[in-house]
């Protein structure tokens, strides 16, 4: 029997949602800061707001599909998640929610640095420009899920 | 699946073929967990709950310490 087929419904649709925002935080990461480097393009007001938008829509979207697609495959009689799966869903969120923890608080410290020090701070990453600071905050954002999903997949494995 | 053994011993896959014709996926269903659980839980890679417990204890008519057995020793 398979990997895929030997996997419980839950577990298939963290793999599918890891892949899914893998690929649409690449092509997110490429179209604003080409070449996927750390220093986002200066955009204009309108064209972030753009690409925002266009990201939002993207993410509902596939969000949407996915849920619908497993939504539909459900079948009745038939238990498609119970306490194990819950509990590894469980772990999976606590290790998404401390990374956009830590997040949150490099960002607090960089903006921190960038009012106190002013021109003088010098960081991977500046907080000048509202673009950066969104940058950065959907990065964290992207990456605390990517590693949320990337946990639960792991503890499939293990438990 | 290749993680750590839990330090809960279990019977149930004795159990199961010796005295029923169970399925694991059947097992399963008529406790309310997954196929996965169920593999999960014979390989001794998941100790469930002490309401599942009670579930499996219930459909394969067995005591619940004939199912399980403690190894006295934990982390």
């Amino acid at each position: 029997m398979s990997i895929i087929a030997d996997m419980s419904e839950p577990e298939r649709q963290s793999w599918v949602t890891l892949l899914a925002d893998g690929l649409v935080f690449l092509w997110f990461w490429d179209a604003i800061a080409p070449g996927w480097s750390f220093s986002p393009y200066n955009f204009s007001p309108s064209e972030t707001g753009t690409l925002f938008f266009k990201l939002i829509l993207v993410a509902i979207f596939y969000n949407a599909i996915i849920a619908a697609a497993f939504a539909l495959r459900r079948r009745k009689n038939e238990v498609d998640q119970d306490e194990r799966d819950v509990e590894i869903q469980s772990f999976g969120a606590r290790i998404g929610y401390m990374a956009l923890q830590f997040g949150v608080v490099l960002v607090i410290v960089g903006l921190l640095l960038s009012y106190v020090i002013g021109d003088d701070f010098v960081g991977p990453l500046d907080f000048y420009a509202p673009v950066k600071v969104l940058f950065t905050l959907v990065c964290i954002s992207y990456v605390a899920d990517l590693l949320r999903h990337g946990a639960i997949v792991a503890r499939y494995r293990v438990v | 699946m290749g993680g750590k053994k839990s330090h809960i011993a279990n019977q149930i896959k004795r159990v199961r073929l010796a005295r029923t014709d169970l399925t694991q996926a059947e097992l399963g269903r008529l406790i309310g967990a997954t196929r996965q659980t169920i593999i999960a839980i014979e390989a001794e890679k998941y100790s469930p709950s002490l309401e599942l417990a009670f579930r499996l204890s219930h459909v394969l008519n067995e005591p619940i310490e004939e199912l399980f057995q403690f190894s006295g020793e934990w982390d």
